[in-house]
């Protein structure tokens, strides 16, 4: 059987990669001819998301039914039966993961129809349009005029009469937009036109910039309009700074378009029976996110509820592993079979390929007069132009390397980033040694950007500079080593535990370690979550399971030590209260969590015993609350932590309980953003419905309290008011978790503000939001950023779906690309020692032999060697500094970066 | 300033590191960020494997430029790496300086998502370099 | 700093009681070899010879000393007693790697600048022991220079290593040690030794001041071209490298197939640039050696005292790697625990000198 994922998205396609990569069959059924959803109207994000479709389109255990749709699902989990397309498919779990449409009622308010009036995802093309062009200008649709001042209109068709909730995404990627705007044309003139900035995590960095480095106007007003005269367009709105009416002329106006369900989900969900909730979303838990109301059906992406990429792609990992429980492994995992290279031989016979790349070489290259300047190359026996596509080219030198007998090739075409792994496969498969290839970029880096004639004269010598480096490649033995099946689990929070709890269930022991006497985490301060549940019976459940679990191994009272190895095979100790032990395993999951940060000093916290934090608060109100007059403060508190998610979330939270118990209460929220991120918006409106008044002070102009009255500046009324509380009400940052420093150095993972970084940052979209730079180690919860729990539960799925596709595997190669000494030449000065970020070298001594005289036997001397150890990530940093070059980086070694260089010039 | 040499096309080299200002210039690349086309790219895995020598040697060569482009400091994929670098090149240029060669090389910090700094930096060099004029070591008999 | 005043004529008394009481196993000490003045290594207090400092403090420069104890990595505790240039460039080698720590004692002693050897055979008589600033303007007008390296020395007094020796009016010397292993050394001579104020900073300062000077007049290369035209008389035979004691390395690049391309690697050469200069790669070596050791150089000269062609390499290394070690506020051989500048960095730091 296997694992039925519908929707080809970025959701879909990470769902469909973890489960075939850990060998389940899966069946990947989108409706549309081709894979990608939405992102793949995105340019950058397309060619992020095309190695993967790419790698789906190969991968021997996904079939792939495009232009499908479901037509009906029987069975339960375990059997079910699905007819897609008049075609029978047997699964034992579903995932769904349809995506999103976006909002398209716009009102005429904004004079849609006008031709510079466009939607955000129309902006998209235009720009991608515009860097392309010849002048590389951003011209107005209506007449071709260069475009001077831009108008950026957030939530549109969110927290608004037809879709009340806010769409979470539109502030993350108007920033992009205006960013990407920003960097190709800075004279442009930028206005943002906002409620709140709801961006969250590295995006907060990314405003913050906008508004200081690149001059990008965010003007708070509401209700702008868009009006237009003579077809000139201008923007009327309130302005919430200066509490007055203000006009601006714009050449053109982007409409921040909010997330809606997908179409196609009613009819989905009728056809599964899944429950959808009030606003046409899959049906979740906050505690169980990736659960639908029919077990064995998983729900993931922006089906359940409006989010970016990087929650998206963490459901989608996390909803695998729990698609994955459900279901038998049944396939080989790919590149797991032993491979048997030939001798390369002495005599070079170099094969260079050129590959048109689907005409986007052709359209700059003259590629028949490269190819015949090629040819005149000494030792190139083969050149061959004619292929247009990854998978012909990969045919072309797979049949080159078993009929020809070629011993080195150059592919040129496709980025190395993107498709060296492919590349490198096909030569493998086909016997040669992977490191005889070398690669060069013809598109992104030579016909992309240059224009006829100048981009052949580049291919010619880019292929000369590979043709000539290729001649001094050398075989890199390839060994394999064998994966330990076990994982470590750092953190015992939720995160930690539905970590484990994932991995465990998967098969795998592992070993969880909490710092402190009892699991828990941050969740043992007993609160009341969103959904109405106790956290003490949220983690009641989980802490029994992780205890009657017997592939759990507990400890607590202890920490995790001198970590070596690398992904598949890691060592460590484990100590603390009545444990020292040496452990062995393949993954590891590091879910620190946060830390409260206690705001001493801050309005009397600490002395006034009036003055309280919000968890503080949540507590008092599981008793009875005797003020009349409530004042919360957000955003208070030490430097060098960050503005946790959940914190506007769960002050509305706070205040809706207060307003139960006692209907009276005056509460005033002074705050800066009110960021309650997607369903939660509703708690806001209630709240303003129920008389809260909310009041936004300036972060330079921070409210005062001083004998027992708050005072502070309203910025809309621009006046000062004052209330006298009985209760004063703080929001505090997060902190990182302190253990965070050693961690980072131990596991050699960068830290930002002390959170943990994801593999790669791009600002539009993270892909790998559970990977590190350390393959192997993944991260999940709090210890990324200050998250929701339903969040963290996704992102701790996620991160044992992604340990889960390593410990699946039998064997790991080793990294091939890693530096060596020559010792005869090598004079131990230790420099490359002390340099190596990862401690990988060391330095050997040993005495020179004895040389006797009559009188005394003396040694000569001490010889000091620098040795490599496994550890090396091959950065190179040593053999740039080594001035004699004993020490080399494979692959990279001085001659072979020398060939490229003589013929550079 | 002097005006641009008629005629003459600078041969730039640019050492990039993998995981950033290589992955930024392809997404110049594939959101058709056109530069002049005088750069072509060595791609090291990171910064920190430049040897200066290599610079040197490519100077001596007749190269009229050096670009070198490496992740933003704190964010080398190997962590350390461009700190390193960042201190070869410091010394390096300052080497170069008494020769009046150190404004034919430049580095700067690029990530993977700064397409557009990649396209820019390329286009500026291009045209100081075009002022500064040739290389005086084209063509010598080293 | 702990030390004693003594009288010249002392010193060999404390050299040999070094030896006898075993705080070293040997020294390294220079001595007279007729007109001129040479290096030795003593196993046997009674070999050396009085009066020591005469030789000690000749105004005579061979090799570098630290070049003598290069690859000094037995336990047997040798002690040099030398010019500070050479104790810095032994210090630099003890970061290296390339001499151990624990296995050396640094003896410095003033230096008044020096001749060359060769010099200073020629003109002993006349020169003398030691010459004072009065002294070497008056050779220089007679055409006897002290070497340039000595002129643009700023750090020509007794500073550095373990013990220092200074020259104190009155046929004197004070002798002092500046670091734990020092002070042990001369105590376990029976030395009553006490606090001694050895700054001396208004001397340096006017040293380092006419040093400044001296260099501001020297000839400046400014251009690739000037350099080429500097070196148009290399052989490429090394020997500036060679006796050059802070390039370090077991073989050298330029020894090694890449740097020094032979038979058919040099015929590739010629066919892609049509041409090459042979022996080639002479740019190249002394570009790549100056960034080899630009943190490193102590300016001692050496380097150009060993050219045949009589280059005045002084102009180029100490020259140009003073201008890199400025950038990293290094100085060489100043303290054995400041981390080579290669090594460390800041997060933040030299981004004017990126681009
Ligand atoms: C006061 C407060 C109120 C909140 N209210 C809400 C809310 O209303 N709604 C909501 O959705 N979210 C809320 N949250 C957030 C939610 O609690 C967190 O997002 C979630 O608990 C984070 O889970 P975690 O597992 O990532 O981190 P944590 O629960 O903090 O767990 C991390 C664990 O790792 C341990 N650890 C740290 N370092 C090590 C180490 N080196 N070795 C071993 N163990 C280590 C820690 O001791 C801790 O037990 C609130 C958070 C706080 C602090
Ligand atoms: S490999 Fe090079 S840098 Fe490392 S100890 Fe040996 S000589 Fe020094
Ligand atoms: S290549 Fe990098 S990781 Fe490997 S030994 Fe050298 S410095 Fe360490
Ligand atoms: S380069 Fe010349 S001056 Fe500098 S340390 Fe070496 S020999 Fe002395
Ligand atoms: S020139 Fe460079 S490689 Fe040669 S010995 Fe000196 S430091 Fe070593
Ligand atoms: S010693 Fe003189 S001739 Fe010999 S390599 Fe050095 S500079 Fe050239
Ligand atoms: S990987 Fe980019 S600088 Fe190190």
């Amino acid at each position: 059987m296997g694992i039925a994922i519908i929707g080809g998205g970025v959701a879909g396609i990470t769902a469909a990669l973890d489960l075939a990569d850990s060998g389940f069959k899966v069946y990947l059924i989108e409706k549309n001819a081709e894979l990608g959803g939405k992102m793949a109207e995105l340019a950058e994000c397309k060619t992020g998301l095309s190695p993967k479709i790419m790698e789906i389109e190969n991968h021997p255990n996904i079939e792939l039914l495009l232009s499908s749709e479901l037509e009906s699902l029987s069975g339960s989990a375990g059997e079910f039966k699905l007819k897609v397309s008049g075609k029978e498919i047997e699964a034992e779990s579903v995932v769904l993961a349809p995506g999103y449409d976006v909002f398209d009622e716009i009102p005429k308010s904004y004079a849609i129809g006008h031709p510079d009036v466009v939607t955000s995802l129309e902006f998209e093309g235009i720009l991608m349009n515009a860097t392309a062009s010849e002048t590389g200008e951003l011209l107005r649709p209506s007449d071709g005029k260069r475009v001077k001042k831009i108008g950026f209109i957030q939530c549109i068709g969110s927290r608004c009469q037809e879709n009340e909730i806010c769409s979470t995404a539109c502030c993350a990627y108007t920033a992009k937009e205006a960013w990407e705007v920003k960097e190709r044309y800075p004279d442009m003139d930028i206005y943002v036109f906002y409620m709140d900035i709801r961006v969250f995590g590295k995006d907060e960095e990314l405003v913050a910039e906008l508004k200081d480095k690149y001059g990008v106007k965010y003007i708070r007003s509401r209700v702008p309009e868009v009006m237009q005269e003579n077809g000139a367009l201008s923007v009327k709105f309130e302005n919430l700074e200066k509490g007055a009416i203000d006009k601006l002329d714009l050449d053109m106006v982007v409409l921040a378009v909010g997330l809606l369900p997908s179409k196609t989900l009613s009819r989905l969900a009728e056809i599964t029976g899944v429950k959808t909730d009030k606003y046409g979303y899959l049906e979740t838990s906050i505690t169980n996110p990736m659960e639908t109301s029919v077990s064995g059906v998983f729900a993931c992406g922006t089906a359940t509820a409006p989010m970016k990429v990087r929650e998206s792609v963490a459901q989608a990992s996390g909803a695998a592993l729990n698609a994955a429980l459900l279901s038998e492994r049944t396939e080989m995992i790919p590149g797991q079979e032993e491979r048997k290279y030939v001798e390369a031989g002495e005599e070079l016979k170099i094969g260079v390929f050129i590959c048109g790349c689907e005409g986007e070489v052709g359209k700059s290259v003259d590629i028949p007069a490269v190819a015949e300047r090629v040819k005149q190359l000494k030792g190139v026996v083969d050149v061959n132009s004619e292929t247009d596509t990854m998978e012909a080219a990969m045919e072309a030198i797979e049949g080159g390397i078993v009929d020809q007998g070629l011993n080195r090739i150059v592919f040129a075409g496709y980025s190395p980033r993107k498709y060296e792994d492919t590349a490198r496969d096909a030569c493998a498969k086909a016997g040669l040694n992977p490191y005889l290839l070398e690669m060069v970029n013809l598109r992104e880096q030579c016909a992309c950007v240059y224009d006829k004639g100048a981009a052949t004269e580049a291919a010619v010598d880019l292929i000369l500079m590979a043709v000539e480096r290729a001649r001094y490649l050398e075989e890199i033995p390839v060994e394999r080593y064998p994966v330990i099946p076990k994982a470590l689990v750092i953190g015992g929070g939720v995160s930690g535990m539905n970590a484990t709890l994932g991995i465990a269930d998967a098969g795998y022991e592992v070993y969880l370690v909490e710092k402190e006497p009892e699991l828990g985490g941050s969740l043992r301060e007993n609160i009341e979550l969103q959904s109405g549940e106790k956290s003490s019976d949220v983690l009641k459940e989980f802490i029994d399971r992780v205890q009657s679990n017997e592939r759990i191994n507990v400890y607590t009272n202890a920490k995790e030590e001198d970590v070596t190895g690398r992904a598949g095979s890691f060592k460590a100790k484990i100590v603390g209260e009545g444990a020292n032990e040496d452990i062995d395993f393949g993954a590891c999951i590091i879910a620190t969590g946060t830390n409260e940060s206690v705001p001493e000093g801050y309005y009397g916290y600490g002395k006034d015993k009036n003055v309280v934090t919000q968890p503080e608060f949540g507590k008092i109100l599981g008793g009875a609350l005797s003020a009349n007059t409530v004042v919360m403060i957000q955003d208070v508190g030490p430097d060098g932590g960050v503005n946790p998610k959940y914190s506007s979330i769960e002050l509305m939270n706070n205040v809706l309980k207060a307003k139960d118990k006692n209907p009276d209460l005056n509460v005033f929220v002074l705050y800066q953003d009110i960021k309650t991120y997607g369903k939660w918006e509703v708690l806001y409106k209630e709240a303003r419905e129920k008389g809260v008044i909310f009041l936004r002070y300036d972060k330079d102009k921070p409210p005062k309290y001083e004998d027992g009255i708050v005072s502070v500046h309203d910025v809309i009324l621009n006046d000062e008011i004052q209330i006298k509380p009985d209760l004063v009400v703080l929001s505090t940052p997060a902190m990182p978790a302190e253990e965070n420093e050693r961690l980072s150095k131990m596991f050699k993972i960068p830290l930002k503000k002390g959170f943990f970084m994801e593999e790669q940052e791009r600002p539009k979209m993270v892909l790998t939001p559970v990977d590190t730079v350390n393959e192997g180690v993944f991260i999940c919860g709090s210890a990324v950023y200050p998250a929701l729990i339903d969040e963290c539960l996704a992102m701790s799925s996620a991160a044992a779906s992604r340990a889960c596709v390593l410990l699946a595997k039998d064997f790991i190669e080793t990294p091939a690309v890693t530096s060596v000494v020559d010792e005869l030449i090598c004079s131990g000065c230790g420099v490359c020692v002390d340099m190596c970020p990862v401690e990988a070298i060391e330095l050997t001594e040993e005495p020179v032999p004895v040389v006797t005289f009559g009188v005394a036997t003396v040694i000569s001397g001490t010889k000091r060697v620098a040795k490599v150890n496994d550890g090396c990530m091959g950065c190179g940093s040593c053999a740039s500094y080594c001035p004699s070059g004993a020490m080399s980086l494979k692959h990279f070694r001085d001659k072979q970066v020398y060939a490229q260089l003589d013929y550079a010039v | 300033m002097e005006e641009a040499k008629e005629g003459f096309e600078p041969k730039i080299i640019g050492f990039t590191c993998n995981w950033c200002t290589y992955a930024g210039a392809d997404l110049a690349g594939t959101s058709r960020k056109k530069y002049p086309p005088n750069v072509r790219i060595i791609r090291l895995m990171c910064s920190g494997r430049l040897d200066p020598m290599f610079v040197l040697k490519v100077l001596l060569n007749g190269a009229d430029g050096v670009f070198i482009g490496g992740c933003h400091p704190g964010e080398c994929h190997y962590i350390k790496g461009n700190f390193y670098a960042r201190r070869r090149i410091a010394a390096l240029r300052t080497i170069l300086k008494q020769f009046g060669l150190d404004n034919r090389v430049r580095s700067e910090w690029i990530s993977a998502s700064e397409g557009d700094k990649f396209a820019r930096v390329m286009k500026e060099m291009a045209e100081d370099i075009k002022k500064l004029g040739p290389n005086p070591m084209r063509d010598k008999i080293l | 700093m702990k030390g004693t005043e003594l009288k010249q004529e002392d010193l060999e008394g404390l050299f040999k009681r070094l030896l006898e009481k075993k705080a070293v196993d040997c020294l390294v000490l220079p001595h007279k070899v007729g007109n001129n003045v040479a290096y030795m290594l003593v196993k046997d207090g009674d070999k050396i010879e009085s009066p020591a400092a005469s030789a000690i403090f000749a105004p005579s420069f061979g090799v570098n000393a630290a070049n003598i104890v290069k690859g000094w990595t037995i336990p047997e505790r040798v002690g040099i007693v030398a010019k500070p240039c050479e104790i810095r460039a032994a210090i630099e080698l003890m970061k290296l790697k390339q001499m151990d720590k624990d296995s050396v004692l640094l003896i410095s002693a003033d230096c008044s600048g020096a001749f060359t050897n060769q010099d200073y055979a020629d003109h002993a008589g006349e020169i003398g022991d030691w010459v004072d600033s009065g002294k070497i303007n008056e050779l220089k007008d007679k055409g006897i220079a002290i070497r340039e390296a000595c002129a643009i020395c700023e750090n020509r007094l007794a500073d550095v290593g373990d013990i220092i020796i200074e020259r104190v009016d009155g046929g004197k010397v004070l002798v002092a040690g500046i670091t734990d292993m020092g002070v042990e050394a001369l105590s376990s001579t029976e030395l009553s030794l006490e606090d001694k104020d050895v700054e001396r900073q208004a001397e340096k300062e006017k040293i380092a001041a006419d040093a400044k000077k001296e260099k501001e007049e020297l000839p400046k290369l400014s251009s690739v071209e000037e350099l080429e035209e500097f070196l148009r008389d290399c052989i490429g035979c090394k020997n500036c490298r060679d006796m050059c004691p802070v390039c370090y390395c077991k073989e050298c690049f330029f020894e090694q197939p890449l740097g020094k391309p032979v038979g058919g690697d040099l015929l590739n050469l010629a066919e892609l640039r049509s041409a090459i200069g042979v022996p080639t790669n002479q740019l190249l070596y002394h570009l790549t050696r100056i960034y080899h050791v630009c943190t490193t150089c102590v300016g001692c000269g050496a380097c150009e005292d060993a050219c045949p062609k009589n280059i005045p390499l002084t102009r180029l290394y100490p020259m140009i790697a003073e201008k890199v070690q400025e950038i990293f506020e290094y100085e060489p051989g100043k303290d054995v625990e400041e981390p080579l500048p290669f090594i460390t960095y800041e997060e933040e730091e030299l981004e004017e000198h990126l681009r």
